[in-house]
């Protein structure tokens, strides 16, 4: 079943102006922060929310948050991540374009809550319609006094940028995104020091992923209770689950946390397209380990996906049938590694380029029986040996399509063709 | 700071809290590999190398970016640690070609090295190695990027400490990271190439062989050559550096870092200028005039053409007949045995090197009780100011390492840098730069001092200034109101008082000049009027005081210290101090009055010296007032020229001794802050050439005078406890930081406010525009880097600076030929636009050898002033 | 000159916004791509002088990001998703088509200086798969018939 709170609106195709906002109660959750609550106490709401960070890691927000110091003497600075680029990941988008006023007053609320006074919202390049209405949005916010100097008369003022990208995955990587923002190239940075005392500019910053964000109005109106009654345990309220691939029925939905993903697939997504049968499902986005059709019964949430050796990522589910080859499959998603490597640290600049080098190998028919455990041993250096996650993303798909699928790769090492010729719906038909 | 106590491979350790792993492990003598990481440049964790695994945490970690903390037990070579070094090594050599054999770093090579140390035994990878391809039909794929630099791609770990270095520790701009993952190239910005002051150091810090030059590539093995330790002298900073030698000869020099001197970078002309020692136009030979002719004789020869000179002229004219000039680039043993001869044999005290000032070579008395002459600031001490305030310095060419450490407070402390300049320069790009009219400098600083006053942003307590003495120093000053100085500076008013409160408002400000002010007609007065400001602001507090009067030349301390003026003995004592001095020579110093450079000139002309030894400098060159220098040297019935090259001075000798440079002799230097450094001897004197010392120390036994040294390490060895005050210390004894010789008198703030006057300099007025000369790119003085091939690849040709407009007007354009005249001469040149050059001056970069500025000079004029015609 | 009036004064614009002047090199880069098509070392220098930057930081960043493309390319650059979810549904299949149709190999620009065809990692569209990006606009859910209007109305418009 669809829960929609964050989705509520965005079928209305004025909900991106303000005035369609406003009497859809947007921007009193705003005015309400800056009248009635403290900083520290809406830190502390949005901590008894629950609300988990919606980019891929999953971080409790309000406990960023407070990783903020109050007596730093320097700006502090609250960024909104846009940079979606995770393969299977569209949803941000969906909000920016549809429902910006949500994304701008989540910004607002939580750069009240941490004290800053300078707001950026990365958007990546490509999207330069999203950009465009998120920067009509925080006009059209700055015209009526929910942006700006002594913003409805408190005293507090917030300034907002829109600031795109030029195309790197890496810099949805908070620190990488930072550099970028900084004008530099998007590599990421060591930690620590962490963002929150070190980021933006050598200041204090919190880095929200646009989703996360666009929460928090809806968690100050309804209240943290409220927030932390959907969802299960330790996964609290809804999440955008963008189904892509094989399917009848492609889409953004979404959905309650620890809703089975065979309720996705099947019932929402119509099921496998032309009736074919199940092969693959990556879960969480292209980073996540691959998923087999035993196991499609899980409930999609943060504890539940993990136990399965998977992870909830950022909620890409990207179907494949039967008809499709594991190793070209790997081999794609190894070749979008090695491009979106920042080149930084050895491992992951190397690591991708070697894992790309032997898997094009193995599909091209050039594959070696040695090869299955060189592209293991490359995934072994590569985990949680890198400068930032973009290694761990990297590696964990090759590792799990080459497990999972061993005896595919075997075959094609073997007899030099795929066990599984690719048989997509050509486009155009 | 707090002890923390923890485990590495089950050692127990105390360290500070604070030190990473790696900083404890190296303190400790515990090996980790590193390769991105230096402990000069910020750490970036990037290599991964360096990883070592902790107990109770789950991944492993970099050792470069993680704290040790209490109680934390760490391996550094546990199974875990080194399978995961194997899997970055195997990253690594993924792409790296094996080329060892024909690679220049093969032998010192950090990658070889640790590859030796936990490679594989056997190669997993198939792939073909990535190339950056520079050429088909090769593959080097050498790519030079610079004068001096060659970039192999294929070899690069990306490490970037070469475009970090460039960026944080140089502030330049000319090397960066293209594109990204595994195609990532280090190159130039588009169009330029890497030729930066401190470009070679990209090289040594390079840990594999994908940078090197032109200067030592495929020359020689590294594991064939000797190294010995040397110090740089062609500026007052002193780096530490080694010579690499083969078969007698040098084929590099490279820093040996020295963190109280040069923080581990050299520049390149610390780096390249060496070349000057196996240079062609080396004297070979002693030469003697004969039938007008210079031709080349024995030591013997020479040596009785000079004590038949000298016997005769003191005969004649007493001791004082003869003279001495040296220049600043000698050893101390040089000066010292130079002084012992002249005073203590021949018995006279005629003796300078002051040869670049026209008037007033020493500092009046006035400004040598207010302590503000010497210094007694280190280059540590550059590292903690919030302000520096250079006024009159090119400071990035005079005293390139010691910029860096501007710029390392910067870095560190957000230290902001003013320069106060009559010609724009360098470190401008760091910092705000004010270009003021020729001449207008007292007025300015005086103008500065009075803003602060007048706005009361001085702290009266702290300062000990009361009413009555600003009272007085406000009247007294009144002609320096803001709108006069900025009318006669060309400052605007906003910009002086931005500049005031800057000044103000520093925590602590270092105030620093250089060339400019020490050339200056009223150099002590600039000095003065310094004085008052730091007073004010005060800066003169504590020790060490807030003024540094950089000089000239780079053994211009040693100069000081050795007694290199007529009326100084070693150590800086008066003549008449001799008996306070405990060595025998000193007892037998003429009580008679010396000459300086103007007296010993003047004396010349009037046929009351006969003899001079020129050691070390050409004057021709280098005298400001070439057609008086001319005369008055070939007035002498005897000069003795002692050099390293046949001089312009040379050329007019009556001898002409072949002199070895410091890379063939041992001895010490004496760096700006008076830390005197040891150097070994690196290869033999080449050809018949002899070090000075080892010349008078000849000299002197023909005139039955036996010194007794056999080195350079003899003489220091004497003069030792006399610097020292350590009767035991001797050159093998000589710590790593040198010895430093405190040379100033303690500030004096009591002595309150002085009173400081302008006066119009004597100039001649049918000229417009005013020349000031300095050193042009890569270069330092005359005579030596001009022979060092590499740093001709910089810069190799002279030229005319003026500003785009003032070469309009003239109808120039850059590489046009202008002649520049006055007087007293010309010079013909072509023309580079430089830009923030004022319209009113002419800039000439003078080390070149086709045109020396001094033609243009005359002693008696204050300011050259030139005129200039397109040819 | 190689950037307009119109361009500089607006990158000039991007100068308070940001408390530090680097931040404006992506988005002088993104105008300077968006009225040029491309960029190279000349626009480099000209951002470095109008932003008073250093050149090699101007030139170092617009490399690492691909989204610009460094050479001239047709009025109408054509990047075609092949990642993942738009590859399930036959990416591969329109690339060959569009390289087929418009008579050039990727990378390549058709004589007319129209189009220019060049594969690029995930759009962000995946659940609207196949997805092609020309210029600043998506293009998404595409069908033969969707691209060959697409094409036609492009080529109307010259």
């Amino acid at each position: 079943m669809e829960l929609k709170v964050l989705f509520k609106y965005t079928d209305d195709p004025d909900q991106y102006k303000m005035d369609t906002y406003i009497s859809h109660g947007g921007y009193k959750a705003w005015e309400k922060v800056l009248k009635e609550i403290k900083p520290d106490e809406v830190i502390e709401i949005v901590k008894q929310s629950g609300v988990r960070g919606r980019g891929g890691a999953g971080f409790p927000a309000g406990v960023k948050w407070g990783f903020v110091p109050k007596d730093s003497p320097k700006p502090k600075y609250l960024v909104c991540n846009g940079d979606e680029s995770e393969p299977g990941t569209c949803k941000d988008r969906v909000l920016m374009e549809n429902d910006p006023h949500r994304v701008v007053e989540g910004m607002a609320i939580s750069s009240y809550a941490i004290g800053a006074h300078h707001a950026f919202i990365y958007i990546r390049g490509e999207f330069v319609f999203p950009a465009e209405r998120m920067r009509g949005a925080i006009e059209e916010a700055y015209e009526k006094g929910f942006l700006g100097k002594d913003i409805l008369g408190t005293g507090y003022d917030l300034e907002m940028t829109v600031h795109t990208g030029g195309g790197a995955y890496i810099c949805g990587e908070e620190t990488a995104l930072l550099n970028s923002l900084e004008g530099k190239p998007g590599m990421s940075r060591i930690r620590p020091p962490f963002p929150a005392i070190e980021g933006l500019y050598a200041s204090p910053t919190v880095v929200n992923n646009v989703e996360t964000l666009a929460n928090v109005p809806e968690i100050i109106n309804r209240g943290a209770d409220w927030y932390a009654g959907m969802g299960t345990e330790k996964s609290k309220g809804t999440r955008i689950f963008c189904l892509s691939g094989h399917v009848k029925k492609p889409g953004n939905y979404e959905l309650e946390l620890g809703t089975p993903l065979r309720h996705l697939i099947y019932d929402l997504g119509g099921g496998i397209l032309d009736d074919k049968e199940l092969k693959a499902v990556i879960p969480g986005g292209s980073s996540t380990p691959v998923l087999t059709p035993d196991q499609i019964d899980v409930p999609m949430d943060f504890e539940s996906v993990a136990e399965i050796g998977s992870m909830l990522g950022s909620c890409g589910v990207i179907v494949m049938h039967e008809d499709t080859c594991m190793v070209w499959a790997a081999t794609r998603l190894a070749y979008f590694y090695m491009h979106e490597s920042c080149g930084k640290c050895t491992p992951c600049r190397m690591g991708t380029q070697w894992m790309y080098q032997i898997l094009s190998r193995i599909e091209s028919g050039e594959g070696r029986p040695e090869d299955m455990d060189h592209l293991l041993s490359a995934c072994d250096n590569i985990e949680g040996q890198t400068l930032c996650p973009l290694g761990d993303a990297a590696a964990m798909p090759v590792r799990s399509f080459a497990k999972t699928f061993r005896e595919e790769f075997e075959y094609h090492i073997e007899h030099k063709k795929c066990m599984v010729q690719n048989s997509f719906p050509s486009f155009g038909q | 700071m707090s002890e923390i106590k923890l485990t590495i491979n089950g050692r127990e350790i105390v360290a500070t809290k604070g030190m990473t792993i790696l900083d404890v492990a190296l303190e400790n003598g515990i090996d980790i590999p590193t390769f991105c990481w230096h402990p000069k440049l910020k750490t970036v964790g990037a290599c991964r190398i360096c990883l070592v695994e902790i107990e109770k945490w789950p991944k492993l970690q970099v050792s470069c970016a993680t704290d040790a903390t209490d109680g934390m037990v760490v391996f550094t070579n546990s199974d875990r640690v080194v399978k995961a070094r194997q899997g970055v090594i195997e990253f690594i050599l993924l792409n790296h070609p094996l080329d060892c054999p024909t690679c220049d770093k093969g032998g010192e090579c950090p990658l070889q090295n640790v590859v030796y140390k936990y490679g594989i035994d056997r190669a997993r990878t198939i792939e073909p190695r990535q190339r950056f391809i520079v050429n088909e039909d090769s593959t080097f794929d050498d790519l030079p990027i610079g004068p001096e630099i060659i970039r192999n791609q294929n070899r690069c770990i990306h490490c970037f400490r070469c475009t970090r270095m460039v960026e944080e520790v140089f502030e330049e701009d000319d090397l960066g990271s293209y594109n990204r993952g595994h195609i990532t190239e280090i190159l130039p910005p588009p169009g330029r190439e890497i030729r930066n002051l401190y470009s070679g150091n990209v090289v040594e810090y390079c840990p594999v062989g994908a940078l090197t030059n032109r200067d030592f590539r495929y020359k020689v093995r590294v594991w064939l050559t000797e190294q010995k330790k040397t110090i740089c002298n062609f500026c007052p900073d002193g780096c530490n550096l080694t010579a690499w030698t083969f078969r007698d000869k040098i084929y590099r020099t490279t820093s040996r870092r020295n963190d109280r001197v040069d923080d581990g970078f050299i520049c390149d002309i610390g780096r390249y200028g060496y070349q000057f020692v196996h240079h062609p136009d080396r004297l070979t030979s002693p030469m003697i005039r004969r039938g007008g002719e210079l031709v080349e004789c024995t030591w013997d020869e020479v040596y009785d053409a000079i004590i038949c000179k000298l016997k005769s002229i003191k005969e004649k004219l007493g001791p004082e007949g003869v003279a001495s000039l040296v220049g600043e680039d000698c050893s101390n043993e040089d000066y010292y045995v130079i002084g012992k001869f002249l005073r203590s044999v021949v018995g006279s005290n005629s003796i300078d090197h002051r040869l670049h000032r026209k008037k007033k070579l020493s500092y009046g008395e006035d400004l040598e009780k207010l302590g503000i002459v010497g210094t007694n600031l280190t280059i540590d001490d550059l590292e903690s100011p919030d302000l520096f305030v250079i006024v009159g310095s090119d400071l990035h060419s005079e005293n390139p390492i010691s910029a860096l450490r501007l710029l390392k407070a910067k870095r560190n402390n957000d230290a902001r840098l003013v320069l106060i300049n009559p010609v724009p320069s360098r470190l401008s790009r760091s910092g705000t730069e004010y270009i003021h009219k020729c001449n207008t400098e007292v007025q300015l600083i005086t103008c500065l001092a009075r803003i602060i006053v007048r706005e009361k942003l001085y702290n009266a307590d702290e300062t000990g200034l009361d009413d009555r003495q600003i009272e007085k120093f406000l009247n007294d000053t009144d002609d320096f109101t803001i709108e006069n100085v900025s009318d006669a500076s060309g400052i605007s008013k906003d910009d002086l008082t931005l500049l005031a409160r800057q000044i103000a408002e520093a925590k602590r400000a270092v105030f620093i000049t250089g060339r400019h002010v020490s050339l200056h007609y009223r150099r002590d007065m600039v000095l003065t009027a310094l004085f008052n400001l730091a007073l004010i602001t005060n800066n003169l507090r504590g020790d060490p005081k807030g003024i540094l009067a950089l000089r000239i030349g780079s053994n211009n301390r040693g100069c000081y210290l050795f007694g290199m003026r007529p009326d100084r003995l070693p150590i800086n004592r008066r003549v008449d101090e001799k008996d306070s001095l405990s060595s025998d020579w000193l007892t037998g110093v003429s009580d008679r009055k010396g000459a300086d450079t103007i007296d010993i000139l003047r004396q010349i002309e009037e046929s009351k010296v006969e003899l001079t030894f020129a050691v070390g400098t050409d004057p021709v060159t280098s005298y400001p007032d070439y057609n008086y220098i001319c005369s008055t040297l070939t007035k002498l019935d005897f000069l003795v020229v002692a050099d390293l090259y046949l001089t312009e001075t040379a050329k007019i000798a009556d001898v002409v001794l072949p002199l070895s440079s410091c890379m063939e002799t041992s001895g010490s230097f004496c760096n700006w802050e008076g830390r005197v450094q040891i150097f070994e001897q690196v290869v033999n004197p080449i050809s018949l050439s002899r070090p000075a010392w080892q010349i008078f120390t000849d000299l002197a036994a023909r005139l039955e005078v036996e010194f007794g040294y056999k080195s350079g390490e003899d003489v220091f060895n004497e003069f030792a406890p006399m610097i020292s005050g350590d009767t035991k210390l001797n050159f093998r004894t000589v710590p790593e930081s040198g010895i430093c010789v405190p040379s100033a008198t303690p500030v004096n703030r009591s002595a309150g406010l002085q009173p400081v006057s302008v006066r119009a300099p004597e100039l001649d007025q049918k000229h417009e525009y005013v020349l000031i000369t300095g050193n042009g790119d890569h270069h330092i003085g005359r005579n030596r880097t001009t022979r060092s091939e590499s740093l001709n690849r910089f810069q190799s040709e002279p030229y005319v600076g003026l500003s785009e407009r003032t070469a309009n007007e003239l109808a120039l354009s850059d590489g046009d030929l202008v002649k520049v005249e006055n007087d007293f001469g010309k010079i013909v040149c072509v023309v580079k636009y430089i830009d923030g050059l004022r319209d009113d001056v002419v800039w000439i970069p003078d080390n070149f050898p086709e045109i020396s500025a001094n033609v243009l000079k005359n002693r008696e004029i204050e300011i050259d002033m030139v005129s200039l015609v397109k040819v | 000159m190689i950037l307009n009036d119109e361009t500089v004064k607006k990158i000039k614009a991007t100068v308070p916004i940001y408390p530090q002047r680097r931040s404006c090199i992506l988005p002088a880069l993104t105008l300077a791509y968006w009225q040029e098509g491309h960029l190279n070392d000349d626009i480099y220098r000209e951002i470095s002088d109008i932003l008073d930057l250093k050149t090699v930081d101007v030139a170092s960043a617009a490399s690492f990001y691909t989204m610009f493309p460094k050479a001239p390319v047709g009025k109408y650059y054509i990047q075609v998703c092949h990642n993942i979810s738009c590859a399930l549904l036959g990416a591969d299949s329109l690339i060959d088509y569009l390289a087929q149709k418009l008579g050039v190999k990727l990378g390549e620009t058709t004589e007319d200086g129209l189009f220019t065809v060049v594969t690029v990692e995930c759009l962000g569209s995946c659940t609207t798969a196949p997805v092609m990006q020309i210029n600043n606009d998506y293009y998404e859910n595409l069908t033969r018939e969707k691209v060959d209007q697409i094409l036609e109305d492009l080529r109307k418009q010259g």
